[in-house]
């Protein structure tokens, strides 16, 4: 191997930070073993590390950026000096407002980003973009000398904000199915980042246990389950039954989505306390009573925002992925146009609705009951749509100890839209007002077609998906596009507008 | 604060009155709230506000309404509560930072950026978290405390027992409770139906009320309203009316009471306004020998639904409901405004606001004075020629009136 061995001792001796021993030697061996042909690399400091992979990986090419100016200057000495003008690129610019069109060789294998700790996550987040599916992100050790898993032990208050910084970004990646992540334990340690190939996943709503293996062997990614005191589901399990599903499931989120009353508080810790025992994955929630008990005592418990209705831009989930949110689920009451903006614009995982009936309205009062004794009618109560007068949109609703929910009876459908959707995380399958045997048809069918667009390519899946369309239209209906063309008024002069068009 | 002194002469009283806030839709009706004895207005901005309609105020509005609310010592509050689109995120710095300019209380907002983005721009300005969150309980408002609010409007799910613990465990954030008015049937935020049956955005104040309408009801496929005579389904709640849990809110050191409706009218009000003013100073000044008569039927000369008391003891049932229609009444006639009195001739000089006609029996209420009843024997217009009827809008006229009234007080007529 050849070594610059001066170098790194001259720029230990003047505390600029250069990687140790066997961290490079780690790098070089991973470039070699993947063939790497282009690196790229966020703080050069004096250029040793940019020096030692172009000099031992051969064919290799490194661009590696610098914001300070004497460094810059003298890494370009350096790099002279040893002949690798031609295999080292190096701008001199701050990272996070570097014109990214200058980057000559995109995609990398690689993104080595040895610059500001407290900057990591925004320096992923600008160049994973340019990193090759199955590429790798190296960084420093996220377990800041221990001091990640303890915030407390860190001794003055910037170091605390850094810690709190990288603790975020660590539980960030960690959290997030695009990327997988192993500690490699040289020197102080190092992180390798593999960005997988991004694809959209299933999210089933179960609704009944003996069919669970079923929907896993179709490949459905995240199985979601009402369980007590949820909302919006027409069947909760038993905390003996979730417990006994997470032990067979990855991937098993709760619902525990209601909005909740302050009697109800002490008994819905009691459910988080239960669910943070076994091993689910993560929790919907609307009330933030859920992310604030669970935020700073559970950890490991995802916590998707679904309100149902409110998630319909992205500065919000923005603001609430720092208040503590992992995930969120998108509203479907916005143009798919306007779900696919608050995708491109939010760095957490997002579900959106594929398939199935679609939530409109919930109250804490029992609605039917009341129109039973206001007229003096007994009528099964599980069993009921209504029909306005002034509109030909039918809906289910029904009645539970929480209250009363609406649910359209058109089921939405995504199945030719696999194409668009494909940049969201979940796809969710609404199973409420559905058979059995109409809930694992409908699955199949997504799943099928997933699964051609993904591997097979787009064309085979645009063919084969028209079949799929034709039998759901028999099995699943009705069918409708929901807001996904569509967008609301809330104007009073557009109101008036359009429907004053409307009568001309 | 302590919530309670004793008098000199022994008897308790409460210190720490909760502000009495209104609604208005205009600037008129704010003036007349504030008269009328309002602590502070809630009002809506021409943008990022619901119900965008013309009863919201533009920046210039806004700043009359501080100005005037300043020299009667009474607050504006200004509602930003839409829930953002993606295509409503732009201007809303720009927005915050004029009304902190003009000197606004507080924005009441539901969407949690506006909330962030109010506190990080570091201004004056308080930040309520708005009743479209549906805020119910203690855990979620210390999330909200911890994000810097200044206040919390409860969901009106809240029930009272609710509510004292809510109080008991939450006492360092505002609290503020509804008391009066129109109530959604849903969950606030979480209603769609007008989304789906209308393409009407609820979130962005554009509901058309669907929850109102009729409904054919099916029962494993069987009409249930099958005859001609059978009362449809329908989900529209009586109105809110707590006039006779006041003292009970006071006791337990709630911050702010509202009064919902900046649709309503001018009378509306001015009436429930007045009412509620009366009653919680005349229950603060004496609560332990306070009596609970007048009020209500004060209320409802300005009602046109039946009451309910929405969750206060328990979850509402059939009777909290309204299933026909019909069941709305008109309020009782609002005809006409003071604006002076010449206490020589006995004459008002009075603003016609709907139709009135000689012999017509009429009661004046005002902020000021109890409500005085007399019949119309004479009606003079502006040039002080006698006439028969009153039947032009806003047209001046005298009236003889047996006792002294002020300027605002109003007159509607009694059947
Ligand atoms: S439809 Fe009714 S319940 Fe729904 S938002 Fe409108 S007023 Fe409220």
């Amino acid at each position: 191997m050849i070594e610059f061995d001066a170098l790194e001792k001259s720029a230990r001796e003047r505390n600029i930070p250069v990687i140790f021993k066997e961290g490079i030697t780690f790098i070089i061996d991973e470039l070699k073993k993947r063939k790497a042909q282009s690196v790229l690399e966020i703080g050069s400091a004096i250029g040793y590390s940019s020096m030692m992979m172009a000099a031992n990986v051969p064919g290799l090419h490194v661009d590696t950026i610098e914001r300070n100016e004497a460094c810059y200057k003298e890494a370009v000495v350096h790099i002279d000096e040893a002949h690798l003008n031609d295999a080292i690129t190096i701008y001199h610019d701050d990272a996070l407002t570097f014109d990214t069109s200058r980057l000559k060789g995109a995609s990398y294998d690689v993104l080595f980003i040895d610059a500001a700790k407290a900057q990591y996550r925004r320096f992923f987040e600008k160049y994973i973009h340019f990193v090759k599916d199955d590429g790798i992100v190296i960084v420093d050790n996220l377990d800041f000398h221990g001091m990640v898993e303890d915030p407390e032990k860190a001794s003055n208050r910037n170091t605390k904000a850094l810690v709190r910084k990288i603790e975020r970004f660590r539980k960030w990646i960690k959290r997030n199915d695009d990327y997988h992540v192993d500690y490699i334990p040289v020197g102080d340690g190092l992180c390798v980042i593999t960005k997988k190939k991004h694809t959209l996943k299933l999210a089933v709503h179960l609704n009944d246990i003996s069919y669970l293996y079923d929907y896993l062997q179709l490949g459905v990614k995240r199985i979601i389950v009402g369980g007590p005191m949820s909302a919006y589901t027409l069947h909760k399990f038993t905390l003996e039954e979730i417990e006994e599903m997470s032990q067979r499931i990855p991937d098993l989120y709760v619902m525990l989505n209601g909005l909740y009353d302050e009697h109800e508080i002490p008994k819905l810790k009691r459910v988080i306390d239960a669910y943070a025992k076994m091993n689910v994955k993560g929790l919907l929630f609307q009330d933030f009573a859920v992310l604030h008990y669970v935020k700073n005592r559970y950890d490991d418990l995802d916590l998707m925002y679904a309100p149902m209705t409110l998630n319909t831009n992205y500065k919000t989930l923005n603001v609430l992925e720092e208040l503590g949110i992992s995930s969120a689920w998108v509203a479907k009451e916005i143009p798919l146009e306007e779900q696919i903006e608050i995708k491109k614009h939010v760095n957490i995982p997002l579900m959106i609705q594929g398939h199935g009936v679609q939530y409109m309205m919930s109250s804490k009062r029992h609605l039917l009951q009341s129109y039973e004794n206001a007229v003096h009618k007994d009528f099964d109560l599980d069993h009921v749509m209504l029909e306005a007068r002034e509109s030909d949109y039918h809906v289910h609703i029904y009645e539970d100890e929480r209250g009363t929910t609406v649910y359209s009876e058109n089921k939405l459908y995504t199945l030719d839209l696999l194409h668009d959707l494909s940049i969201f995380d979940y796809l969710y399958i609404e199973t409420n007002y559905m058979s059995n045997i109409e809930a694992i048809e409908v699955t199949h069918a997504y799943s099928e077609c997933l699964r051609l667009y993904n591997e097979v390519g787009s064309q085979e899946y645009v063919h084969r998906m028209k079949d799929y369309l034709a039998m759901m239209r028999k099995i699943s209906k009705p069918l409708d596009r929901g807001f996904l063309n569509d967008s609301t008024l809330y104007r009073l002069e557009d109101v008036k507008r359009r429907d004053n068009h409307g009568t001309m | 604060m302590a919530l309670c002194k004793r008098a000199p002469d022994g008897h308790r009283m409460i210190i720490k009155k909760p502000e009495l806030l209104a609604p208005a839709g205009s600037l008129e009706k704010l003036k007349i709230a504030i008269l009328y004895g309002a602590d502070a207005v809630f009002i809506g901005g021409k943008e990022f506000s619901l119900r965008s309609a013309a009863s919201n105020f533009s920046l210039e509005d806004i700043k009359e309404a501080v100005a005037f609310a300043n020299e009667h010592h009474a607050d504006i509050h200004v509602t930003c509560n839409i829930i953002l689109h993606n295509d409503n995120l732009e201007g809303i710095r720009e927005y915050l930072q004029a009304l902190d300019d003009i000197g606004v209380k507080a924005i009441i907002v539901a969407d949690p950026y506006i909330m962030t983005l109010a506190k990080d721009m570091g201004l004056k300005l308080e930040v309520h978290v708005s009743t479209q969150m549906s805020t119910l309980n203690s855990e979620a408002i210390h999330f909200y405390q911890e994000m810097g609010m200044d206040r919390v409007v409860l969901g009106r799910e809240t029930g009272i027992k609710d509510l004292k613990l809510i109080r008991k465990r939450c006492p360092k954030i505002d609290l503020e409770y509804f008391i009066h008015g129109a109530m959604c049937i849903a969950y606030s935020g979480r209603c769609m139906l007008s989304n789906y049956f209308s393409r009407r955005d609820a979130n962005r104040g554009g509901c058309s009320q669907s929850c109102r309408w009729y409904y054919d009801i099916f029962s494993n496929g069987q009409k249930i309203n099958a005859s001609e005579d059978d009362i449809p389904f329908s989900m529209s709640s009586k109105d809110m009316c707590l006039v006779h849990h006041i003292g009970e809110l006071c006791e337990i050191g709630i911050d702010s009471l509202k009064i919902e409706g900046r649709m309503k009218s001018l009378h509306y009000i001015a009436t429930v306004v007045s009412t509620y003013r009366k009653l919680i100073d005349t229950y603060c000044e004496d609560p332990d020998h306070f009596k609970d008569e007048g009020y209500v039927e004060e209320l409802e000369k300005a009602a046109n639904r039946a009451f309910c008391e929405g969750f206060y003891d328990k979850t509402p049932d059939d009777t909290f409901q309204l299933f026909n229609l019909r069941d709305e009444h008109p309020t009782q006639e609002f005809v006409l405004r003071v604006l002076d009195y010449d206490e020589k001739t006995g004459l008002a000089m009075v603003e016609q606001r709907n139709y009135f006609k000689l012999h017509d029996k009429v009661e004046i209420f005002s902020p000021v004075h109890k409500n005085l009843y007399f019949e119309i024997d004479k009606i003079y217009n502006e040039d002080k020629e006698l006439v028969e009827k009153a039947n032009h809008p806003m047209e001046i006229l005298y009236i003889p009136v047996p006792e002294k009234v002020f300027l605002n007080d109003m007159g509607r007529k009694v059947k």
